[in-house]
């Protein structure tokens, strides 16, 4: 079948990229083996202790041998063990992510129906003053870089109001509804930087099939509003849509870095600035490809999804 | 009162004969406009008057046909006869009758339980008018669902039984194919049957076989007569065709700025329409039948040929037949070349890889005697200067951005060396004048100009580069009638004066008549006939040329005006 060559050939693509990804991660967090056993021991080393540092980690194998390694222990899901803090980062990394997920998970299941009521709303009054109240609105909310919509969200519902928590950490240690609540502040600004681009995407994609001359079959064929705005406006947009929410998804894993930090979010991407500020080396390799990982994994979903909307890409 | 279960309801008067074109007066009215005005309302609130007190009456079992040229109302004046506006449109009076019901006075939900029931709707480019991401089988169980509460076997049943009656082959594999996996014809049919779906008393037709195939269009016109013989539907068929609608129509109004300038029997308007303006549409019209061939180009046959092609095959990547299968090719100084095909014929193929647009995957192609190269970039930029191509819609071919001067001035300064930095302007001026347009368009933007006005720009910018031979891509196809011909004799006149070799492709057989010294006709790629332009039309000996000329509806010559 047609559809099922294509979807193989996205996987092979996707798998080429992942190791393309994961040599440049390699090549670019690889220093020479005397400073990563410096970087480890400290500075009152002898020359001794340096060179069987480095041969016992197998440090002065090639560096080809030391990639193979390297990714051999990857694919068998062992990430290897610290130098900096001495853990296992597969242990360090794993419950992060699992919070950085729920995190996503939460903005795009709030984000796709708010994003998408909102722009059929949108599309239905264009040129209106609703529509154009919500498009300026959007195009502020577009402008602000992230740190500033949190702190913005910080200063009205944690210090003025006192609704909320400023600081995530405690998703480390309690559970239950203060633990949720940990997730409030960085959900809602993730949404404010993300959901606008969606929406002015999905209003225009909206707009167009609302003026094309399908839907003007659709409405003197005597076909119901709610059903022709659902199956000839929306369903032939979505396209568009779809692809700019797999794009705000990718933005979603990568300004999770700026957000986690404002709110000291427990996640992969705070992990990722603290393990940058102490060299350690191991940590960032794992979260870089993690992260890289799923960025793919995000960009062949909605391949698969624009696909499976879109008979014409089927086929093709 | 409207009943949506019962239709008909209305049809009440007794039904006294066949419909047709004898004793209209006793086949009852089912539509009627009475005085009806409409405006567009611009931006400012400014009301644009576009149609004038149109009244029109439909008979049950009748076409209708309303001629006119684009910007004339009348696509604005057949939505209007369902009740549907734009929403730019205001209603300045008058009013459309369906069994004593104002349409115009009807809010949406009431209306919707009219369109679709008792009034159809086709539009033009079935390709745009079905939905691209809903099976065909999910697109015509909406309004039997709505309208008929069908469901279950009968739903299916009645979807198979639609697409027989239109005759599109294995209905039931086609309920589960998309839009786009059909061709234009059978997508224009799968829209009639949409349409018809729910036994419309009305069918309203914007345009439903522009941008077809002559013998596709045909084939749409013959179902369109079945479907009125048999199910007595009462049909408003809009079109710029007077020829088309000569062939198809019970009646025909012709519309001028909105107005209905004349209406009568389709012959007393086509033979012995007394308005002007209906002859002029038909004076404009280019014939097959008609004489004045185009004068033979002198000197054509001794001199080197202009463009000499052998043998070209050229295939589209990815396609295992090619679509142009080893055509020879000669034009000569001053000569027009025809090549007349259906879409999917080859003859755009043929034409861009003459261009350097394609490259021929077989066969050569010689230009002033010298071998040209594949592709355009790897020709000199004299040749590509002396190869021009002119593209049917200048819409696409013009740089919206650019206004006519920078459009002009490019060309000039690639591939005229004589005209010195600066002097451009006066080039321009000339060039404009000889495309017969006035200078003052010099610094307007493509989107202030007219369709013909844009073509004659596009044509003037392949003039500019002083071109020995001229492609032309269907370049009359997007234009209305009346500028068609304007578009044509200009082509003429300007080939002649500067002594160009043409080649005219276009799937338009009068057209082609009108241009060409000799033609070449094309079919999946080969060549079927060729030669002298008038033995070819006349005197056709392929059948398929036959079919082609068969499938033309011919204007006949109009009688002397009367006083």
């Amino acid at each position: 079948m047609v559809f099922a060559r294509v979807i193989a050939i996205k996987i092979a693509w996707a798998a080429m990229t992942l190791l393309v990804m994961s040599i440049i991660t390699f090549a670019a967090t690889s220093s020479s083996p005397v400073d990563v056993a410096r970087n480890a021991l400290g500075r009152e080393v002898t020359n001794e202790q340096l060179e069987r540092f480095i041969a016992d980690r197998g440090l002065n194998r090639p560096v080809v041998v030391r990639y193979a390694a390297w990714l051999g222990d990857f694919v068998r899901g062992d990430f290897g063990t610290s130098t900096v803090t001495g853990r296992n980062v597969r242990d360090d990394v794993m419950p992060r992510l699992g919070n950085t997920l729920v995190l996503a998970a939460l903005t795009l299941a709030i984000s796709l129906p708010v994003s998408l009521g909102l722009a059929v709303y949108m599309a239905l009054h264009v040129g209106r003053w609703q529509d154009l109240m919500l498009l300026s609105s959007t195009t502020v909310l577009t402008a602000l870089p992230e740190f500033v919509t949190g702190m913005a969200l910080i200063l009205v519902f944690g210090v003025a109001l006192h609704w909320l928590p400023i600081d995530s950490t405690a998703l480390n240690f309690q559970s239950g509804w203060s633990a949720w609540a940990s997730y409030v502040l960085p959900v809602l600004s993730m949404l404010l930087v993300s959901a606008p681009y969606t929406i002015r995407i999905a209003r225009s994609a909206i707009r167009e099939s609302l003026s094309a001359p399908h839907t003007r079959t659709a409405v003197l064929a005597g076909l119901s509003r709610r059903r022709v705005v659902a199956l000839y406006a929306v369903l032939p947009a979505a396209v568009p849509i779809i692809n700019t929410l797999a794009l705000n998804l990718v933005y979603l894993i990568s300004g999770v870095v700026v957000i986690e930090n404002v709110f000291s979010f427990p996640g992969i991407g705070r992990r990722l600035v603290e393990a940058i500020t102490t060299s350690d080396i191991e940590t960032v390799q794992a979260i870089a490809i993690v992260m890289g990982a799923m960025f793919i994994a995000i960009t062949l979903i909605a391949d698969m999804a624009a696909a499976i909307v879109n008979p014409r890409l089927r086929s093709k | 009162m409207i009943h949506p279960a019962s239709p008909r309801t209305d049809m009440s008067m007794p039904i006294a004969g066949p419909a047709g074109r004898n004793g209209p007066d006793t086949i009852p009215v089912v539509l009627s406009m009475r005085d009806l005005s409409l405006s567009y309302e611009g931006a400012d609130g400014e009301l644009n008057p576009v149609v004038h007190e149109v009244s029109l009456d439909l008979r049950r079992g009748e076409i209708l046909g309303i001629v006119g040229e684009s910007g004339s109302g009348k696509s604005t004046t057949a939505l209007a006869s369902m009740g549907y506006r734009s929403p730019n449109v205001r209603v300045g009076g008058g009013e459309v009758l369906l069994g004593g019901t104002n349409l115009l006075t009807l809010d949406v939900p009431r209306l919707r339980t009219i369109w679709g029931r008792r009034i159809g709707f086709v539009a033009q480019q079935a390709s745009l008018a079905l939905n691209p991401s809903l099976r065909i089988g999910a697109q015509l169980a909406a309004p039997l669902k709505k309208h008929m509460a069908l469901a279950g076997k009968a739903l299916h049943d009645r979807q198979v039984e639609l697409l027989r009656m239109v005759d599109l082959p294995d209905p039931e594999a086609a309920l589960r194919r998309y839009s786009f996996q059909f061709s234009g014809g059978q997508q224009q049919r799968i829209a009639i049957a949409l349409a018809m779906s729910c036994d419309p008393e009305i069918l309203v037709m914007d345009e439903p076989t522009t941008g077809l195939d002559a013998t596709t269009q045909a084939r749409i016109s013959d179902l369109l007569r079945a479907l009125v013989r048999e199910r007595k539907v009462a049909v408003i068929y809009v079109s710029h065709d007077l020829g088309l609608l000569h062939a198809l129509a019970d009646r025909i109004a012709v519309m001028l700025d909105g107005r209905i300038v004349e209406t009568g029997a389709a012959d007393d308007v086509v033979v012995r329409g007394g308005h002007p303006y209906t002859r002029a549409l038909m004076a404009a019209a280019p014939r097959i039948g008609t004489a004045n061939l185009p004068t033979p180009a002198a000197g054509a046959s001794d001199a080197l040929p202009v463009l000499r092609a052998r043998a070209v095959v050229c295939t589209h990547p990815g396609a295992g037949e090619p679509s142009v299968h080893g055509i020879d090719l000669e034009v000569a100084r001053g000569e027009t070349l025809g090549i007349i095909g259906e879409s999917g014929s080859g003859k755009s193929t043929l034409l861009r890889a003459i261009a350097g647009l394609m490259a021929p995957t077989a066969g050569s192609i010689d230009f002033q005697g010298d071998k040209l190269a594949p592709l355009v970039s790897k020709r000199p930029v004299r040749t590509r200067g002396e190869i021009q191509l002119i593209f049917q819609n200048p819409d696409s071919s013009l740089n919206p951005r650019q206004t006519v001067r920078s459009i002009l001035t490019r060309p000039i300064r690639l591939f005229r060396p004589d005209v010195r930095r600066g002097d451009e302007t006066a080039e321009i001026r000339r060039l404009l004048a000889a495309v017969r347009l006035p200078d003052s368009l010099i610094d307007r933007f493509p989107s202030e100009l007219s369709g013909g006005q844009k073509q004659r720009i596009a044509i003037a910018r392949a003039f500019a580069a002083r071109p020995l031979l001229l492609l032309c891509d269907e370049i009359t196809s997007a234009l209305d009638v009346s500028v068609q011909a304007a578009i044509l004799d200009l082509l003429k006149d300007l080939a002649r004066e500067n002594g160009v070799a043409t080649v005219f492709v276009s799937h338009d057989l009068a057209v082609v008549r009108a241009l060409a010294h000799s033609t070449i006709v094309m079919r999946h790629g080969r060549v079927v006939e060729r030669g002298e332009t008038g033995a070819v039309f006349t005197d056709p000996r392929d059948p398929y040329t036959r079919a082609l000329l068969e499938a033309v509806h011919d204007l006949p010559p109009a009688e002397a005006p009367h006083v």
